[in-house]
């Protein structure tokens, strides 16, 4: 087995890395470290030579390949070479920073171009990992592709026995420079078997082909990744953590929060006593962001149309109508008055009404996004050729741009008759028509917004439950929607204490007058839909009540455990400490050991119930020991079943039965008196 | 049925009532002509001059004319229009529009019209 770390950058890049200075000591001690066996140099868009020469020559015992991070289509690429003729690898890298500098992008044929034969490079895109290659450019490349990167060992579990996917790669992605943390890139480098000694990138590239010979752990084994240099492993499934008072566990569960937690939101970190801290009011506020999610989504269509219809002001258009009559009207009666400027036509002439089409550009947007969509373009491709879409797509501007036209030259021609109509005004004893921009269409369209608008007001605050879902086995949890029925409900809505709703609220029965009262109130115009209709959200035990106190702390552990599912990792320490053994049995072991199929899961317990009872994939056991008067910290570990429970290195071990009962029934004898106790009490 | 007429060489407009002589339109009536135009059975006489020896009568009649007709002649595009406003949250509220009526529209519609300095042209 050969451990590989081939993503990292020895120098930093203008605008994606904070700057740094490269040291070529603490990248000695990165691979000397961690037992890393082959390494590639990998910065975005460059390949410095004089410094991969010298790295080269300096890291023992480690095979350096040359590489580069390309800006490659939409997200970023990997690509390796041979270290065998240097001199035509920098060449090619200063053809990509050429055309990396000049602003261009790097495309497949791009990439063809620079580098001729694919073949003879490892080409590994950013596949689960951001900015991702798109499948249907991994796809164009399926010749030469066949392994992607990914940030995590869940995500690695889950492709690695995927079929139809790429094989998984984790790597380090690491700065070397001399603020590096070690500590926390072990665990981010993949493991590849092959015998070829001394390696070549060759032999890499073939066991990649074969998912069988890619792991994360030196121990050949899907099911488990490495995350100590020292080779300790944890399972991708459930792992229980035992061990007495001070013996190191929740120090276990914070290294492995800090080594798996780079950006701080991998790893849900569940820790001891944290959710029964939560009081009535933070739980109350913690519920507002969830009833403001579902409100959000319930109303998301009605918020559009209520940023349009805010727009409409009734009034404005009598007024212009009252204008345009009352000037017609009174032109049309002060014939005695008339000149010879206001007997000319264009006097009188009314203007064009120009109008948009908005159903072409809608269709020319959706054709271009079918065009350009690369995720899906080889489903698009067979059902619409490229050739089709381009023809649409011309046919389509052209309409567009015969319609521009002609919209063009009736603007010419308004502009043109309101100038001369002016001009004919200024000089005209007689009074003048009013047209201003009235426009019979828009009054009409205005009227037809208002009357949906009021239709769809109504719908929207319909009695009725949005939201239902079962919360464990314990907890239900429903949002209603419904009327407001006070003014005093639209002032909790808004949290301000200065607005009064009492006049808004008496037209709240005639929605787009409402929205005019609402209007007249000092809120935020993008605020507007929230006031009408109510959005209540609720959290109801096992009998439909609302939740005592300690039930809110078992509902915040189970929401901790579902909002888990996002993360990459859950660690949990000592869930006993907060809740009774019937609740963790009943409603917690069923989820933990759920989650645990999508994602590694590790607990800390003193408790049987939680340990044993959820059957756990893989055991570790803490231990403080004293040795000639130091305290020494030992880890331990093994599956269950095995007879005994060995540390990493294989030099202690410990009797699994033994540190079972220890730990988890407060040793043999006690677990006895309590079996006969139980005994005796059923007799 | 004939909203716009001409007739003994004066115009004449329908008030929902009456037909009445077009000098006497105010703001009221242009807006319940406007609310006519979609319906099929809206018609009105095309203007002549001729017709319409009355030189006021034909120039109020020639101008609400002009505005009318160009409403009509986009009245196909007007129905598409009408039948995307909103659309797609009409169908996912299940809104009723047609339960609507326009009274509260109509309601608005007797307000005083804003005061001209608050437009914002």
């Amino acid at each position: 087995m050969k451990k590989i770390d081939f993503h990292i950058h020895t120098v930093p890049a203008n605008g994606k890395d904070a700057n740094f200075v490269f040291d070529l000591t603490k990248f000695q001690e990165y691979t000397g470290g961690l037992s890393i066996d082959a390494v590639a140099i990998t910065n975005h868009n460059l390949f410095d030579l004089d410094q991969f020469k010298e790295i080269s020559a300096t890291l023992k015992n480690v095979v350096v390949f040359p590489g580069i991070e390309i800006d490659f289509e939409d997200g970023h690429l990997l690509l390796i070479g041979e270290n065998d003729n240097l001199d035509d690898f920098h060449q090619k890298c200063e053809s990509i920073g050429s055309e990396f500098s000049s602003g261009n992008k790097i495309t497949v044929e791009k990439l063809k171009e620079i580098f001729e034969d694919l073949s003879s490079y490892l080409l590994v895109p950013h596949y689960d990992k951001n900015p991702k290659v798109s499948q249907g450019v991994i796809d164009s490349l399926k010749e030469h592709i066949f392994s992607g990167e990914v940030t995590s060992p869940k995500k690695f579990h889950r492709l690695v026995k995927d079929g139809s996917s790429l094989t998984p790669v984790l790597f380090s992605d690491a700065r070397i420079s001399t603020s590096l943390n070690i500590e926390k890139h072990q665990g981010n480098q993949t493991f590849v078997k092959t015998s070829v000694n001394p390696l070549t990138l060759a032999s890499i590239t073939a066991a990649l082909k074969d998912k069988d010979k890619v792991f994360l752990t030196n121990s050949e084994q899907h099911d488990f990744f490495q995350v100590f240099s020292d080779g300790q492993e944890l399972s991708h499934g459930l792992n229980v953590v035992l061990g007495s008072r001070s013996s190191g566990k929740t120090f276990l569960l914070n290294k492995l929060q800090s080594i798996f937690d780079e950006d701080g939101n991998q790893v849900k970190y569940i820790k001891q006593f944290e959710l029964v801290k939560i009081d009535e009011d933070q739980f109350n506020e913690m519920l507002e962001k969830e009833r403001s999610a579902v409100r959000e989504e319930h109303l998301s269509m009605f918020r559009v149309v209520v940023d349009d219809i805010v727009e409409i002001d009734r009034r404005t258009s009598h007024y212009k109508l009252q204008e345009y009559a009352e000037s017609l009207v009174k032109f049309a009666k002060s014939e005695e008055l008339q000149d010879e400027f206001s007997k000319a036509v264009l006097f009188k002439e009314t203007p064009y009404s120009i109008r948009t089409d908005e159903d072409l550009e809608k269709v020319i947007k959706a054709t271009k996004l079918l065009l350009e969509n690369k995720t899906y373009k080889t489903t698009i491709e067979k059902h619409v050729p490229e050739g089709s879409l381009n023809a649409l797509l011309d046919e389509l501007e052209k309409q567009y741009k015969d319609k521009n036209k002609k919209r063009i030259k009736k603007l010419w021609v308004n502009e043109l008759v309101e100038t001369v109509a002016r001009k004919l005004q200024a000089s005209s004893s007689s009074p003048n028509i009013k047209h201003n921009d009235i426009d019979f269409y828009g009054i009409k369209i205005e009227r037809e917004k208002i009357k949906r608008f009021n239709a769809i007001a109504k719908a929207v605050k319909k009695d009725a439950i949005i939201d239902s879902k079962a919360f464990g086995e314990k907890f239900a949890i429903k949002a209603q929607v419904g009327s407001f029925t006070g003014a005093q409900e639209l002032r909790d809505e808004s949290k301000t204490r200065d607005v009064r709703f009492s006049d808004a609220f008496k037209k709240y029965e005639s929605p787009f007058i409402y929205l005019g009262e609402l209007k007249k109130l000092s809120l935020e115009t993008a605020s507007l839909y929230r006031y009408f209709c109510k959005v209540r959200y609720h959290v109801l035990n096992e009998y439909d009540k609302p939740v005592s106190g300690g039930e809110r702390s078992e509902f915040n552990l189970l929401k901790a455990l579902q909002d888990a599912r996002q993360f990459e990792m859950l660690l949990i320490d000592e869930p006993e400490s907060s809740f009774d053994n019937v609740f963790l049995k009943d409603n917690v072991n069923k989820v933990i050991k759920e989650i645990s199929k999508e994602l590694p899961v590790v607990v800390v317990t003193h408790n049987n119930t939680v340990g044993m009872l959820m059957q756990p994939d893989y055991i570790l056991y803490t231990s403080r020991e004293t040795v000639t008067g130091d305290d020494e910290y030992y880890l331990y570990s093994g599956s269950p079943g095995d007879t005994e429970f060995k540390t990493i290195d294989g030099t202690k071990d410990v009797s699994s039965h033994v540190v079972l009962l220890d730990a988890l029934e407060a040793g043999e004898t006690a677990y006895k008196a309590r079996n006969q106790m139980y005994e005796n009490y059923k007799k | 049925m004939k909203y716009l007429e001409i007739k003994d060489n004066k115009g004449y407009y329908w008030n929902d009532n009456e037909m009445v002589e077009i000098d006497q339109i105010n703001k009221d009536d242009l807006l319940k002509l406007i609310n006519h135009a979609e319906e099929d059975e809206f018609e009105i006489d095309i203007y002549d001059e001729s017709q319409l020896q009355n030189k006021a009568h034909q120039i109020i009649y020639q101008s609400i004319h002009t505005k009318l007709n160009d409403f009509l002649a986009d009245k196909e595009q007007f129905n598409r229009d009408v039948d995307t406003l909103y659309a797609e949250a009409i169908g996912e509220y299940g809104a009723d529009v047609e339960a609507e009526t326009g009274e509260e529209t109509e309601e608005i519609e007797k307000e005083e019209p804003i005061d001209p300095k608050d437009i914002l042209f």
